[in-house]
This record gives C-alpha cells, sequence and structure tokens, in this order.
C-alpha cells in the first residue's frame, strides 16, 4: 500500500481545521528532513523562517507553506521575510493534495511575480524528502495519536525532531 | 490645420441650418442661457469624433456625449459639415446622425484629419468642450490621461496593458487548470481512502473474530461429513449456502400430525357444541311448554265454545233485524211529519202574509175616507175659478198701469218744455199749472192701481199655493186607490192558491194540520221506547259474545305458542290432539336423556386428543431450536466466508487503485509540466509590460518639463493664487497633478485648490495640451463653453487680456459665454482677425437667430 500514508494524512486532516494544517505541514517536514538526516538547528512557530537545518556542512533556511492551492504563494513576501537569513534560502511546499508531496524551491532563484513554482526545483532534495514522506507521515501520526495536543510542540522538538 | 467654417443643421438646439465663419485665432459666441452656444461648441465636437473614429465605434460617442439626444425634436437627422486648411490647401468633413444619441453615424473626410488626430479618441480631451460647471467634479485622470497622446507613448501604453492583460489572461487559465487537478485529486483522495477505510474496517473485524479459512474449514465439519480440505472460499460459500437443514423434514412430518389431530379435535367439538345446543333446546322448550299445557288442559275445549258463539250470533242477529224493521217505521212516520210540518209552515206563511195584506188594506181604506170627506174635487174646482178672474183682473190693471204711465212721461216731457205757465199744444194759458196738477191726480190714481196689482199678486200667490196643496192630496189619494186595489187582488189570488175563501177557513186548516202532526209525535217517542228496550239486549248478547271469543282466542294462542316451540325443535304438533301432544313431549324427555349420555362421551375423547397435541408440540418446540441452531451456524460461516472474501477482494482493490494512481500522477506531472510553460510565458509578458513602462517614463520625462513650463505660464497668467503660484505635473506609471507653495515646497492638490484655482488648473493643462498640440504639432484647438464661471472681474479681464492672446498665438480657440460682462471684455481686447456672434434670439421652429458683430 503505496499510498496509506495519503489515508492517514486524510484522517489527521479531518480533524483539524485548515489554520492547523500548515503546523501540521511543517511538523511532517522537520520529521522528514531528520529522516534524511539534516541536523536541525532551528523549529520555529512563529518567526521568519520555519525550520533552520545543516547538511554536509551546508546551513539551510526553510519555509513550509502548505495550501491545496500553488497560486496563493507570495514569493516576494517570502523573500523580503526572509532577507536577513544567512544559509541557503529554501521554499518547502507541502501539497497536501492527493497524494501528498514536497516541492522544494531555492528562493534565490525563484522570480518574485512567480506564482506557481516553476523555477529552479530543487529536484535532488525534492525526490528525497518525497521518499520519506510516507515514513516520516506513520511517524506523525502515531505521535498525533498518542500525546495530547497541548504537549504536542514540546514532544514534537523534544523527542522526534531533538533541537541542537 | 485650421477651421474655417461650419454648417450646421438639425443637432440639438440648431433646428435651421446656419453656417458661420471660424477666425483662425479667436471665435466667441455671446447670448442668454438656453440660446444654442452649447450645441454649436458639441456639434464641432461631435463632428471632429464622428471623423476621428470608425463608424463602428459608436460607444466613444457614447462616452463623450452621455447619451444626450443628438438631433433636433423638429428634425429627421442632424449634419455638420466643417470647412478647414492644412498645409495651404483646403478640405471638408462631414457627419451625419439619423440615431436619436447619434450612435449610429455616417462620416466624411476629404483631408487627412484621422492621421493628425491619430485616429483615436484621446484628441478629446483637449479639444473637449470644457463645460466649467462639471469641473466641481474635477475628473483630472481622463485629462492628464490625454497626456500620453500628447507625449506620444499612447502605443507603448497600449503594449504594456496588452502584457498585463495577457499575464492575468495567463493566470486565469493557470488557475483554472490547477482547480481542476485538485477537483480530480480530491475526487481520487475519496475514492482511495474510501476503499482503504473499508478495507481497515474489515480487516479489524477479522482479527477481533480470529475469522480464518482453517476456523471456517473447522467449525463446518461439526456440521456436515463432507470432505472439504481441499475447497477454496468461493467452493466453501456455494457449499455452505446449498446445505440444507435436517431438522426441516423431521419439523415438517410433525406438523402435518399435529394439523390432522387438530381437524380431528375440531370435528369431535363441532359435533359435541352441535349436542350441546340440542339439549339446551329442548330442556328450555320443555320448561317453556309445561305452564302452557296445564292451562290448556284447565280450559273448555274450542268446540264448546264455538257452539256457545253460534247459538249467541242467532239472537243478536234476530235482535238486530227487529230494531231495523222499528227504524223503518220511526223513519216512515217522521219523513210523514216532516212533510206536514212543511205544509203547515207554508200555509202559516201564507196566512201571516194575508193576514198582514188585509190589515194594510184596512189602513188605506180608512185614509181613503178621510179624503172623501174633504170633497177635494170641488174645492179644485172653486180655486181653479176664483185664480182665472184673478189673472184676468192682473191683466187689465197692467194695462191700465202701462197707459197711465205714458200719459205722465208724456205730461212730464211737456212740463219740461213748458216755460211760462202755457200749454205747448194748445197754447192755453195756465196749461203748466193744469198739467202739473193733472199730473199729480195720475201719479196718485197710478200708486192706488199699482198697490192694487200688488194686493191682486199676493192673492193669485196665495191661491196658487193653495192649488198645489190641493193637486198634491188629490194625487197621494189616487196613489192610495190604486194601491188598496192591488192589495184586494194579492190577497184573493193567496186565498185561491191554497184553496180557500177566505181568512177563517185557511185558519182551520192550519189547525187540523197541527193536530196530525200531534198523534205522529205520540208514534214516534212509543218506537223510540222499543228500540231502546231491544239495543240493551242486544248489548248484553254482545257482551258475552265478545267474552266467549276471547276464550277461545286465549285458547288457540296458548296451543299456537305450544306448536311453534315444537316447530323450533323440529317436531310438527299441529295436528295432534292434546292427548297425542301430551304423548310427544314424553318422547322429547326420552330424547333429552340419551342425547345427555352421547355428550359425555364426546367429551372423553376430545380430553383424549388435546393431550396428544400438546405432547406433539412439545417435540416440534425442540426441533425447532435445533434447526435454528443449524441455521445460525450456517450465516455464521456464510458471514465469516464473505467477510473474508471481502478481505481479499479489498486488498485486490486497493493494490489496483494504486496502479492507477501512479498512471495518474504521470499525467499530473505532463500537466504541471504545461503549468510549468503556462507560468514561462506568463512571467516574459510581466518582464515586458515592466520594461516598457520604464521606457514610457523615460520618454514622458524628457517632454514633462517643458510641458510643465507651459502649463504654469498659462496658469500664473490665467490666475492669481496668494499662495500657490506653481503647479507640476508629476509621472510615475500614472500622471498627478502637485501643487506648490510660496516656499517650493509640493503640498496636496485636492484638498488644498479652491474650485476657481481647480477651474484655472484644469483650463490650463488643457490649453497647454492644445497648445502643444500632437507629437507633430499640426492640430491645435481649444474649445471653452463658458470659461468664465467662478471668475471675478478681474481675473475674467485678466482671462481675455493675459491669457487668450498666448493661446492663440498658436491655436485656434471658440469659445461661448452668457457672461455681459465677459463679453464686453472680449469686445474690448479682441485680436483683429476674432470672429464674435451675439446670438439675439432662439425659438424651437427656428433655431438660434445670430448676428456676427463687427
Amino acid at each position: 500500500m503505496r499510498y496509506y500514508h495519503c489515508y492517514l494524512l486524510k484522517l489527521i486532516k479531518e480533524r483539524e481545521s485548515d489554520q492547523e494544517l500548515g503546523r501540521i505541514a511543517q511538523d511532517i517536514v522537520a520529521i522528514d528532513l531528520k529522516l534524511c538526516g539534516h541536523k536541525i538547528l532551528e523549529y520555529n512557530l512563529v518567526g521568519k523562517s520555519d525550520i533552520e537545518t545543516e547538511f554536509e556542512g551546508i546551513r539551510y533556511v526553510f519555509q513550509v507553506k502548505s495550501s491545496k492551492r500553488l497560486s496563493e504563494i507570495n514569493v516576494k513576501k517570502i523573500k523580503e521575510d526572509m532577507k536577513a537569513k544567512v544559509g541557503r534560502k529554501m521554499l518547502i511546499f507541502v501539497d497536501l493534495s492527493f497524494p501528498v508531496q514536497i516541492l522544494c524551491f531555492n528562493l534565490d532563484y525563484l522570480p518574485d511575480e512567480s506564482v506557481i513554482p516553476v523555477f529552479e526545483e530543487d529536484n535532488n532534495l525534492s525526490e528525497i524528502l518525497n521518499r520519506n514522506l510516507p515514513e516520516a507521515i506513520r511517524k506523525y501520526y502515531e505521535f498525533y495519536n498518542q500525546y495530547k495536543r497541548a504537549d504536542h510542540a514540546r514532544i514534537l522538538v523534544k523527542k522526534f525532531i531533538g533541537v541542537q | 490645420m485650421i477651421l474655417k467654417s461650419i454648417a450646421i443643421e438639425g443637432f440639438k438646439g440648431i433646428s435651421n441650418r446656419i453656417e458661420l465663419e471660424l477666425s483662425p485665432k479667436l471665435t466667441v459666441f455671446f447670448g442668454p442661457v438656453a440660446y444654442g452656444k452649447s450645441s454649436i461648441l458639441e456639434a464641432i465636437l461631435w463632428c471632429l469624433s464622428c471623423n476621428s473614429l470608425e463608424s463602428g465605434d459608436w460607444r466613444k460617442i457614447q462616452k463623450i456625449f452621455e447619451d444626450i439626444e443628438i438631433i433636433n425634436l423638429r428634425k429627421p437627422k442632424a449634419e455638420v459639415k466643417i470647412e478647414y486648411e492644412h498645409n495651404g490647401n483646403e478640405y471638408v468633413m462631414f457627419a451625419e446622425t439619423k440615431t436619436e444619441k447619434g450612435y449610429g453615424f455616417k462620416a466624411y473626410d476629404s483631408g487627412i484629419f484621422k492621421e493628425l488626430s491619430v485616429g483615436e479618441l484621446e484628441i478629446t480631451p483637449f479639444v473637449r468642450v470644457l463645460t466649467t460647471a462639471q469641473i466641481r467634479k474635477f475628473e483630472f485622470s481622463e485629462d492628464l490621461e490625454a497626456l500620453n497622446v500628447v507625449f506620444g507613448i499612447t502605443f507603448w501604453k497600449k503594449l504594456a496593458d496588452s502584457c498585463d492583460k495577457l499575464a492575468e489572461t495567463i493566470h486565469d487559465k493557470e488557475r483554472e487548470i490547477i482547480e481542476k487537478v485538485i477537483s480530480w485529486k480530491t475526487e481520487l483522495e475519496k475514492i482511495y481512502t474510501g476503499v482503504l477505510k473499508r478495507y481497515e474496517e474489515i480487516a479489524e473485524k477479522i482479527k477481533a473474530e480470529n475469522i480464518s479459512l482453517e476456523n471456517i474449514k473447522r467449525n463446518l465439519k461439526e456440521l456436515t461429513n463432507e470432505d472439504i480440505d481441499q475447497y477454496s472460499l468461493d467452493d466453501l460459500l456455494s457449499f455452505v449456502r446449498q446445505m440444507t437443514n435436517p431438522y426441516h423434514g423431521k419439523l415438517s412430518e410433525l406438523e402435518k400430525e399435529i394439523r390432522r389431530r387438530q381437524n380431528e379435535l375440531e370435528q369431535l367439538k363441532i359435533k359435541c357444541n352441535e349436542i350441546e345446543s340440542r339439549i339446551h333446546k329442548i330442556k328450555q322448550t320443555l320448561n317453556e311448554i309445561q305452564p302452557k299445557l296445564e292451562e290448556l288442559i284447565s280450559q273448555p275445549s274450542i268446540e264448546i265454545l264455538e257452539n256457545e258463539v253460534k247459538k249467541l250470533e242467532k239472537t243478536y242477529r234476530s235482535i238486530v233485524e227487529y230494531i231495523t224493521n222499528l227504524g223503518e217505521e220511526k223513519r216512515n212516520i217522521e219523513s210523514e211529519k216532516f212533510r206536514k210540518n212543511r205544509e203547515l209552515s207554508s200555509l202559516r206563511a201564507s196566512y201571516n202574509r194575508t193576514l198582514m195584506l188585509e190589515r194594510e188594506l184596512n189602513t188605506i181604506n180608512a185614509k181613503l175616507r178621510e179624503f172623501d170627506d174633504q170633497d177635494l174635487d170641488k174645492k179644485w174646482e172653486e180655486l181653479k175659478n176664483k185664480l182665472s178672474q184673478l189673472y184676468e183682473q192682473k191683466e187689465q190693471l197692467e194695462e191700465k198701469l202701462g197707459e197711465e204711465s205714458k200719459i205722465v212721461e208724456v205730461i212730464e216731457q211737456a212740463i219740461e218744455l213748458m216755460k211760462d205757465d202755457v200749454c205747448i199744444i194748445c197754447g192755453e194759458k195756465g196749461g203748466l199749472t193744469k198739467a202739473k196738477e193733472r199730473c199729480e191726480i195720475l201719479k196718485r190714481k197710478k200708486e192706488d192701481d199699482y198697490k192694487r196689482l200688488e194686493e191682486i199678486k199676493k192673492e193669485i200667490e196665495e191661491h196658487d199655493k193653495l192649488l198645489g196643496s190641493i193637486e198634491a192630496q188629490i194625487k197621494r189619494r189616487n196613489e192610495l186607490m190604486n194601491k188598496a186595489k192591488a192589495i184586494q187582488q194579492s190577497i184573493d189570488s193567496e186565498l185561491k192558491r191554497i184553496g180557500v175563501n177566505t181568512l177563517n177557513e185557511l185558519e182551520e186548516k192550519i189547525n187540523s194540520i197541527v193536530d196530525e202532526i200531534n198523534t205522529l209525535d205520540d208514534r214516534i217517542s212509543k218506537i223510540n221506547e222499543e228500540i231502546k228496550n231491544k239495543e240493551g239486549e242486544k248489548k248484553e248478547i254482545y257482551r258475552k259474545l265478545r267474552e266467549i271469543r276471547n276464550k277461545i282466542f286465549r285458547v288457540s294462542s296458548i296451543r299456537d305458542e305450544i306448536n311453534s316451540l315444537l316447530g323450533k325443535i323440529g317436531i310438527n304438533a299441529w295436528n295432534l290432539s292434546l292427548n297425542d301432544l301430551q304423548l310427544k313431549i314424553n318422547e322429547l324427555k326420552d330424547e333429552l336423556q340419551s342425547l345427555e349420555s352421547e355428550r359425555e362421551i364426546l367429551h372423553k375423547k376430545i380430553t383424549e386428543i388435546e393431550k396428544s397435541i400438546n405432547s406433539l408440540k412439545d417435540k416440534q418446540r425442540k426441533l425447532e431450536i435445533e434447526e435454528n441452531l443449524f441455521d445460525g451456524k450456517k450465516s455464521e460461516l456464510v458471514r465469516q466466508i464473505s467477510d473474508l472474501m471481502e478481505y481479499e477482494e479489498y486488498k485486490e482493490k486497493i493494490e489496483e487503485l494504486e496502479s492507477v494512481i501512479d498512471v495518474l500522477l504521470q499525467d499530473f506531472n505532463k500537466i504541471n509540466q504545461i503549468l510549468r510553460e503556462y507560468e514561462e510565458k506568463r512571467l516574459f509578458y510581466l518582464m515586458l509590460s515592466k520594461t516598457v513602462k520604464a521606457f514610457m517614463s523615460m520618454l514622458v520625462r524628457q517632454k514633462l518639463d517643458e510641458f510643465n513650463e507651459l502649463v504654469n505660464k498659462f496658469y500664473r497668467s490665467l490666475y492669481e493664487h496668494p499662495e500657490f503660484k506653481e503647479i507640476r505635473i508629476k509621472f510615475d506609471q500614472r500622471y498627478r497633478i502637485a501643487v506648490i507653495d510660496s516656499s517650493g515646497n509640493e503640498v496636496g492638490y485636492e484638498e488644498i485648490l479652491n474650485t476657481s484655482a481647480r477651474n484655472a488648473v484644469r483650463i490650463a493643462i488643457s490649453s497647454a495640451c492644445s497648445y502643444y498640440g500632437l507629437g507633430r504639432s499640426e492640430f491645435n484647438l481649444l474649445i471653452i463653453d463658458e470659461p468664465q464661471l467662478y471668475l471675478d472681474s478681474k481675473h475674467k479681464e485678466k482671462f481675455i487680456k493675459d491669457f487668450l492672446p498666448l493661446i492663440y498665438e498658436k491655436c485656434q480657440v471658440i469659445l461661448a459665454t452668457a457672461d455681459k460682462e465677459f463679453w464686453d471684455y472680449i469686445k474690448q481686447y479682441k485680436p483683429k482677425e476674432a470672429k464674435l456672434y451675439e446670438i439675439k434670439s432662439w425659438s424651437l421652429k427656428d433655431g438660434p437667430m445670430i448676428e456676427e458683430v463687427l
């Protein structure tokens, strides 16, 4: 069952409001990055960037966006927000429409007016993240069912992500 | 290019054709409001607009003229002709419309005006008829957009706009594709999760109930002896479904036996009920018959009673016959009495009538005797003679009086004529005296005669009265005599009719009839008494008859009741004697005893059958439980096999679905590739638009300083603001106006300027556009309607004196005003070539009456 993780995600989505989906997507991406071997340096629920990591000696700054509609992304604004950050600035778009998939873009090469991220997709990173995505969702589903909502952020950071 | 002349007909307020020459510098129309000034200016604008547009481009006409009615009320069409000069050559342009609002128009130009006006409507803002009253709203955006034409950037503007539009269209397309893909994905997700959900449910159930092929086979072996080790799930399902319940046949046989016994029981119960009912009926009948039978025995027989009735009836009939005969006799006597009474009444009536007539006759005779005593005929004769004499005397006397009167009259006439005492007839002296004496004597005599005549007249009158009275008495007497005669005749005829001669005879006859009637009355009384006695006897016999008949009725009704009761239980006793009847009742009692013993036997049989049925039913219940248990196990096995099959089926389904999703994902990736191509194009157009806009900005900035200088020059010549001496047009994608205060600082625009200043700014910008002209500087025209509005006297003069000369130096100006003061300034400061027209009057029929002011 190659798309079983989509079914699990659907069960989560059915229980959550649309506002919560952004946070859930960010949690899943963080678990996925961890599975891919990234060292999580920062994990922010508020602020200019969402996740900062280090992989093979390179610092990455990730902005995670999730939506069913790609066209709702404002690249110019994201770039503005990430201006002060140091590292390879990446936009991770979690496409929650079936079947869930991750698209990674290098923000430096993404045109401001772009409403559909088409340029300079980081295929390598996208591929690795998508490969580990079913596992990441399974893990998140277990965590989601195991702990109370109030403890989610704390336990996720401590147990699953393990911020340095 | 210069407009040389204009001819207008049927346009708005201009009904009849007008032809006017236009000055190359300044043309002004003056006249009161509603005299057609604005119609002239609008006609020029309309003709120019129509000739700068394509004929199908009517929407731009609609935009400029805001749906006003172009055609004059009295004309079928509007037409405007303009003659113009360009590069020393003369041309004509013409526009005509038959549609009320001028949307459908026909235009003709012998020159190249469309090229000069860039073939676009952008020309209109600076040849627009500026109605200053409308400036209050201050719609600058359109005026400022006209600067694109002035600065020659319309092409670049259109290019940038087209790029933006294309980018937006592509974006819409992208959104449309994405929405579609998302809807497909949502549908796919729904199907996939639906299948997975069901799969999860079944899996959970199988796990919870520990369902497996081995378990199913083991359970099945408990129910059947078949060898099922090699059976697949499908085989097992069809095998279990075909399995028959072994308890089913046993139960059917048992049910049949129970039904047979129940039918037997039913038959016995019916028979028992019938016997019961017969016993009940016989008992009831015997109870009811017994007292009636005893009463019947105590009564005499019907035959004896009927013989007695016959005897009594015979006696009764003889009495009735006797009474009838007496009645007949009585009726005859009464009839005789009635006839006598009627005769007596008739005789009495005749007697009374005759008696009354005789009395009346006696009274008349007494009166007639009184008349005979008076001797009326003799008296009448005497009075008649006397009256004749008196009439004779009266005539003689009247004759005499007439003669005397004549004589007196003659004498009096003569006396009148006589003056001296001499007779005029005979001439005798003393004639007058004698005449007078004679006249006196005659007068006295006449008076005496007259008195005598009056006496005779009175006497005649008295005698006439007396004669009348006697004549009336004679008449009365004659009448009485006639009446007496008639009465006597009536009496005689009445007596004759009765057959008697006198009234006494009649009286005797009456008395004899009265005696006869009394005799008849006696006879009737005797008969009545006899009848009364016989009636008493009759009643007595009748009473006895009734009593016996009641007895007969009672006896026969008892007998009927007994017969009817016996009939109800099937015994016919109608022709039986009383003894036979008693024998029949005894037989009935015997039957009752035998029925009671039969009933006892049946009751015993019924109890036995009921017991056997109950034991069979117990057996049936046990078998049913066994049967249900078997069916339950069978259903459970079917359900478990089905669940297991569904589980396997869903497993396969999911695998198939995932293969489909894999294929679909490839398709989605292809769509994403298309989207990327779209996005590349969109970004290209956005980039192009950005570049063109930057180029436009560069072009505008190059010309803007020069243009701003011109605007400020016009503004200052037009208006003196105490603080804001300078205005500046700025460009950053869009045009905007900045106002500079006396310190050189830039302030806002709309919030800072008063109405008159705004008006001045607008005129300054529009004038600058007209002055600056198009890129080729070949068409410079400014038309302003009522430019003096919001201007005081000083500024009105300044407008004419300072501002206009700056404009008409290079630009043809056409104005219209209703302001007398402004008009006077125009006349005062007009250039030599100016054309001034005054509109003297206006009517709906003839339109404006225009005179040129020289």
